[in-house]
């Protein structure tokens, strides 16, 4: 479904990713973890066309997307989340999700302008289906609210709500669990486990706490300064001396 | 829930129809004078032009500064098609005149909108605000190529110039208190349906976060494009308007301290907020009318009252809020619940 060749990038002299290569099958959860400055992000970046690779290639259920701009990417099925939360602060939550099905919509300028009974069915549906998915997280006391004002944990359900309604194939979440405690996070992790099952999602997520990640995903893959040094299953992950060595420094014991 | 949006609305409609009752009547009447009603049309064309520089600087983040060159295209487009094109002079009748005149405010709006695509597409397609130095220059470039356009007439027996530096005069006196209302109402309703619809959600998600709207398939130069080439027609027909009242135009009008006027009614109304822009167009309008018998003393005063103004409401007058019938249904019910 993704395939990732070879894919290398410079900020200038400093190589933020060498040489990475995926390849995720549909339904798929991979986990993609590694110190700060692995190049976790900067991969994300690269798939979604925030950046161009200076090297290797993206391909996307056989087609390849390198270069391409990233509202084309997010057309194509692929949709993220963000690390540091971007979020349409002063727009109230509903309107945050009904942003992000924009592209699914189809009601032309004039019909707007002229409010044509097409555009207020559309608008109507597009409405009560952000409403409903929003309920799902649990945000349907909040709907009315401006983005901007919840707190930190809800802004991060709502990210998440705003990429599924896009309707994508593949859900790249950045670090979903971010400053939530480890029981938080695990619930929230159910939750997404639950809805990729629900929407039929492949999903590479990128986590810093590792037995959030542990508990998930089927395969992992280990990056540091931009290489990968370890692909395999959990198991084999938490016992793999370079991993225990990038995590933890040389010598070190678990 | 139904009956309170026709309620909102229906006031509204009421309200202008009132309006415009009462203002037509007092006119008759010469209670209200001629000098009066061309404030009250300035007010209305300046709205016009306020809020769509809104829909461009406030509703989806960008920074124009060359609205008056828009306007001035629209006037002289409007002012040639009227003068020289189809000749309408005082005496022509006005049932003959008005189809002229709104041939006149479409093509300026067409032009004007073709201008502003030509200027915001390749633009808009790079980052920071490259507008803004783009739309200055514009402003200029506007100004200096008026100043060269300029035509001999034949009047019966004598050669007249028409255009370059001494401006455009002879403009009939077409824009009366109905048609300007109508075109003002109708801007309205248009920038205000297209803001609550999935293309202005968009363009405020671009302002919000450009990043975020782009990756969440929102193509953004179109947008940006959009919502510029929207803003540029509005401002390209209340150049028309504004050509058919004050009867002359001249190349300066365009350029950037006429910007800035409608720059100013923007901040002040509130950036976002249609209401806003409005009320600032109008008031800006009155006062700096009213003023007029105090000389240029009216220029400090007009300051002194604007640095009150932003340092007590530094998001203007309206923030982002909106009068209730400007608002459809499903939003209101928000600004209930908060």
């Amino acid at each position: 479904m993704l395939k990732i060749d070879h894919l290398t990038h410079y900020f200038g002299g400093l190589k933020a990713v060498e040489d990475f290569s995926i390849d995720i099958q549909p339904r798929q959860m991979i986990g993609l973890i590694g110190p700060n400055g692995a190049g976790k992000t900067t991969i994300f970046n690269l798939i979604t066309g925030v950046y161009k690779p200076t090297q290797g290639h993206v391909y996307f259920d056989g087609e390849d997307l390198t270069g391409f701009k990233p509202w084309r990417i997010t057309q194509h099925g692929i949709v993220r989340t963000f690390q540091n939360i971007r979020l349409f602060s002063t727009m109230s939550v509903i309107e945050n999700i009904m942003v992000a099905h924009h592209f699914r919509m189809k009601a032309g300028l004039l019909a707007s302008i002229l409010r044509l009974p097409s555009f207020i069915k559309e608008e109507r549906e597009t409405r009560e289906m952000a409403a409903k998915l929003a309920d799902i997280f649990g945000l349907s006391d909040v709907l009315e609210t401006p983005a901007g004002s919840l707190p930190y944990g809800r802004q991060r359900r709502v990210e998440i709500v705003r990429a599924l309604v896009t309707e994508p194939k593949l859900l790249l979440l950045d670090e979903p669990a971010a400053g939530m405690n480890p029981k938080e996070a695990l619930e929230l992790l159910a939750l997404i486990k639950k809805i990729a099952e629900d929407f039929k999602l492949t999903i590479l997520l990128i986590e810093h706490q590792m037995p959030v990640v542990m508990g998930v995903a089927e395969r992992i893959h280990v990056l540091d300064f931009g290489r990968t040094i370890a692909v395999g299953t959990p198991k084999e992950i938490q016992n793999h001396p370079k991993v225990i060595e990038a995590y933890l420094g040389e010598g070190a014991k678990l | 829930m139904k009956k309170l949006t026709n309620k909102a609305v229906l006031f509204a409609i009421l309200g202008l129809v009132v309006v415009y009752g009462i203002v037509t009547i007092l006119h008759q009447n010469h209670i209200l004078n001629d000098y009066i009603m061309r404030i009250i049309i300035l007010m209305m064309i300046n709205a016009i032009l306020a809020v769509s520089l809104n829909l461009i600087n406030g509703f989806t983040g960008l920074f124009s500064v060359g609205h008056a060159g828009f306007m001035i295209t629209g006037g002289y487009v409007a002012g040639f098609i009227t003068t020289l094109v189809f000749k309408v002079t005082a005496e022509t009748p006005y049932y003959q005149a008005l189809p002229m005149f709104v041939i006149a405010i479409l093509a300026a709006g067409a032009v004007s909108a073709l201008v502003g695509f030509l200027i915001g597409l390749p633009v808009l397609r790079l980052s920071d605000d490259y507008l803004a130095i783009v739309t200055i220059g514009f402003g200029e470039i506007i100004r200096v190529i008026f100043n060269f356009i300029s035509f001999k007439v034949d009047k019966g027996g004598w050669v007249q110039d028409v255009g370059g530096p001494r401006g455009l005069s002879g403009i009939p006196l077409l824009s009366n208190f109905t048609l300007v209302m109508i075109v003002f109402v109708l801007t309205i309703i248009i920038i205000r349906n297209f803001i609550y619809s999935r293309h202005g959600r968009a363009c405020i998600a671009i302002r919000e976060n450009e990043v975020a709207a782009h990756l969440m398939g929102i193509n953004i130069t179109k947008y940006k494009v959009m919502a510029f080439v929207l803003g540029s027609t509005f401002a390209g027909v209340a150049g028309a308007l504004l050509a058919h009242i004050i009867q002359m135009l001249h190349p300066t009008m365009g350029g950037f301290m006429k910007s800035v006027e409608y720059l100013i009614m923007v901040y002040l109304g509130g950036m976002g907020s249609i209401s806003g822009s409005v009320i600032a167009a109008f008031g800006l309008t009155a006062v700096s009318e009213f003023l007029r018998p105090i000389g240029e003393l009216r220029m400090v005063l007009y300051g002194v009252l604007l640095i009150i103004l932003m340092l007590k409401m530094p998001a203007g007058l309206m923030g982002r809020k909106e009068f209730p019938f400007l608002v459809p249904l499903k939003e209101r019910q928000i600004h209930a619940k908060n």
